[in-house]
């Protein structure tokens, strides 16, 4: 029997270490970060209506595939900090280049929930200086369940 | 002789399946298996994301007008169909394990076919068991762990699917580890002996996954080029193993490994040729370090050569045993561009398409010196001998040349059609919008045209257009839309047969299944016993390999093929 006790051994220890290495994909906080503006999809639609820029941080073939009407894309990408709140984005890339001023209205968005980049384009913006950033946090999936206007 | 041992163990197998197929119809165990089945889980998340939107927003508009909640139900996401499929193959065998195991306990055999076929069943069960370990659990987590070495920036290459970490080489090491850590335990002795039949059903499936038409598709020069070389070495090893008396299985099998694509030949000659399971670890072994060698030198002595692309991909190709190794040289010569990448593939599938020649030939070589002391007509001695799941390889091979699985100009279950192309997968007008604008930049007139093309039937047509237009897509400072959308339209138009999907599947089963139970029967005395002959002949023919197609192609190989 000892044969069988030490594979149980060996199949716990093979699970421990699956466990020590696993790390879920964390949802964005419900709360906007500091300087920034959380927002539903009518307000988006209100604030395109007077002119703001709206800003796909998806790559740029989520993009291609399907994009809220009227928004650019400016990819967060390479995003490689990690998916949480003190974020470090030393090695990110953001290109504020493609936006408009400081003092023009700007939306972000990407997918809800576990998609971080419109998150940390935000944080990115804020820390800038850009004074009106807003965030639509539940983005692409919430604004075609609504059926509002897509490209 | 009785040969069932009464032990409780197949039943305990039985029910850790079962176990294990109830965890996987909840979701408790989602966290574990959504870091194993990455990619699998991220479809998961769009689905979920998807119905979470449209639930919350039918619920708004509900309440607004004052009605009750709608209900919705999420529909299933790859992951889902992924868990449901482990659920279904572990309760499957895991109720049968657990019949036959009360049977085991229960029922006291007689001599005869009865009690031999119940005592097969422990023994199954075990190695079953853990190819399942191997192919859920440790093979998605060495490719996760490869694949993060890579992108920490540690490693610029994934060990793990350079040392060939998946479920072929993982199960004979897990196989090996059993054996010599804790030993087969008897119940399982007589299950484990019967691995090689599964090596064996196998090779007949892996003939699908080749066709004949697909080799004469190929350019000329990697036909004639790899030809010599494949058939050369393979000649060179069995000579130099019969000189060194290293043994007709373990010659046979080091040939094919050596001469053809490494590591899937090596698994597929092994049953042709009687090899023990020391022969195919020698030979695996043998081909990994070569390769995994070659492949940090080769790009050293191809920027001495100042190779061009072309040049270096067609040695690549040749000269470097491992199929994996290949791609990683050639990217590793040259990271940008995909030309060098693409000529060492063309070569190497050319490579690999050679192996039902092989199989053949070592099949006629291995009866032919086993039998041959009895001086008997090779005729005869091959019509009695030929293996005959090597019949089924070859039909198989027949079958899929004629396109019964999927169009005939398949490689490995991939082919081109335009006709398939799904509506929604056509480019988008903003798409073409892009590429109109970006048309500008493109110097080259065939590429424009092909671009130009594209936009008017809004999805790619030829395979050349498809070839052309790859180079396109690397054009510097193309807008990032432009070079999305043809890289989306290309992969619209490559489709993977489902048949040989299913195949590619129960193939991976029936190795990992047939390779932890070979992997059982090497210890150290059957290591001493293959001694280093294997190790020096791979050299040999390895280094002669690379160094002779090093030669040739300097002096024949321009930049064109």
């Amino acid at each position: 029997m000892s044969s069988i006790h030490r594979k149980f051994r060996f199949l716990l220890a093979i699970s421990l270490a699956l466990l020590s290495w696993m790390a879920l994909a964390q949802e964005t906080p419900t709360q906007p970060p500091a300087g920034v503006k959380l927002i539903e999809a009518a307000e988006v639609q209100a604030l395109q209506a007077k002119g703001a820029t709206l800003v796909d941080t998806r790559a740029s073939a989520e993009y291609a595939e399907m994009t809220i009407k009227g928004a650019i894309s400016v990819p967060y990408n390479p995003e490689k900090s990690a998916k949480a709140i003190g974020f470090d984005p030393k090695d990110d890339k953001f290109e504020l280049g493609k936006l408009p001023n400081k003092d023009a209205h700007t939306v972000l968005f990407c997918n809800s929930g576990t998609c971080w980049k419109s998150y940390k384009g935000a944080v990115t913006l804020a820390k800038a200086g850009y004074k009106n950033v807003y965030w639509y946090r539940n983005g692409m999936p919430d604004w075609k369940a609504r059926k509002l206007p897509t490209d | 002789m009785i040969y069932t041992k009464r032990s409780p163990a197949l039943l305990i197998i039985g029910l850790l399946l079962l176990a294990w197929s109830w965890l996987n119809t909840g979701s408790g165990i989602d966290d574990m298996q959504s870091w194993l089945q990455r990619s699998a889980y991220s479809d998961h998340r769009k689905v979920q994301e998807k119905y979470e939107a449209e639930l919350r927003v039918a619920t708004e508009l509900a309440t607004a007008e004052g009605k009750s909640a709608p209900q919705l139900k999420m529909p299933a996401s790859r992951f889902d169909a992924v868990k449901a499929e482990q659920a279904k193959l572990a309760s499957i065998f895991g109720c049968a394990f657990v019949a036959f195991g009360l049977l085991v306990l229960l029922w006291t055999p007689r001599i005869g076919n009865a009690d031999y076929f119940l005592s097969v069943v422990p023994g199954f069960a075990f190695i079953f068991l853990i190819a399942c370990v191997v192919r859920w659990g440790l093979d998605p987590l060495f490719a996760n762990w490869g694949r993060m070495v890579k992108e920490s920036g540690t490693l610029s290459w994934d060990f793990a699917h350079i040392f060939n970490l998946n479920y072929v080489v993982l199960g004979i090491v897990i196989g090996i580890l059993v054996a010599n850590i804790s030993k087969i335990p008897e119940w399982a002795a007589s299950g484990v002996r019967t691995a090689r039949l599964f090596l064996k059903t196998g090779v007949v499936l892996l003939g699908a996954l080749y066709s004949a038409t697909e080799l004469a598709q190929l350019g000329a020069l990697s036909v004639v080029m790899i030809g010599i070389f494949v058939l050369g070495s393979v000649g060179l090893v069995l000579y130099l193993g019969r000189r060194m008396q290293a043994g007709n299985s373990m010659t046979g099998i080091l040939s094919a490994g050596v001469g053809v694509c490494g590591v899937s030949a090596a698994v597929a000659a092994a049953p042709v040729v009687h090899a023990r399971a020391i022969d195919i670890a020698y030979t695996i072994g043998t081909i990994l370090m070569w390769g995994v060698g070659c492949m940090f030198i080769f790009p050293t002595i191809g920027h001495m050569f100042n190779m061009g692309p072309v040049q270096f991909g067609a040695w690549a190709g040749t000269g470097i045993l491992n199929s994996a190794q290949v791609a990683g040289a050639a990217l590793a010569y040259d990271p940008q561009g995909i030309e060098t990448l693409k000529v060492a593939e063309i070569f190497n599938i050319t490579r690999v398409l050679f192996l039902p020649i092989i199989v053949v030939w070592l099949a006629a070589w291995y009866v032919k010196h086993e039998e041959g002391a009895q001086k008997m007509a090779l005729g005869a001695v091959l019509v009695s001998k030929f293996p005959v799941f090597v019949i089924g390889f070859l039909l198989m091979f027949a079958l899929s040349s004629t396109g019964l699985f999927t169009p005939a100009g398949h490689y490995q279950g991939k082919y081109f059609s335009a006709e398939q192309v799904k509506e929604d997968q056509l480019l988008r007008p903003k798409e073409i919008r892009a590429l109109e604008g970006e048309l500008a930049k493109i110097n080259d007139q065939a590429q424009a045209q092909a671009v130009r093309d594209m936009i008017a039937q809004r999805k790619i047509t030829s395979r050349a257009q498809d070839d052309v237009l790859k180079h396109a897509a690397r054009i510097k400072g193309l807008d990032p839309l432009a070079k999305s959308a043809i890289e989306k339209a290309s992969k619209a138009v490559w489709h993977s047969s489902k048949i040989i999907s299913a195949f590619r599947d129960w193939l991976a089963w029936l190795f990992s299944i047939g390779l932890t139970g070979l992997g059982m029967q090497i210890t150290a005395k059957t290591i001493k016993q293959a001694g280093g002959k294997p190790l020096i002949i791979g050299g040999i023919v390895g280094t002669i390999k690379a160094v002779g197609s090093l030669i040739v192609v300097l002096l024949f190989v321009r930049e064109f093929i």
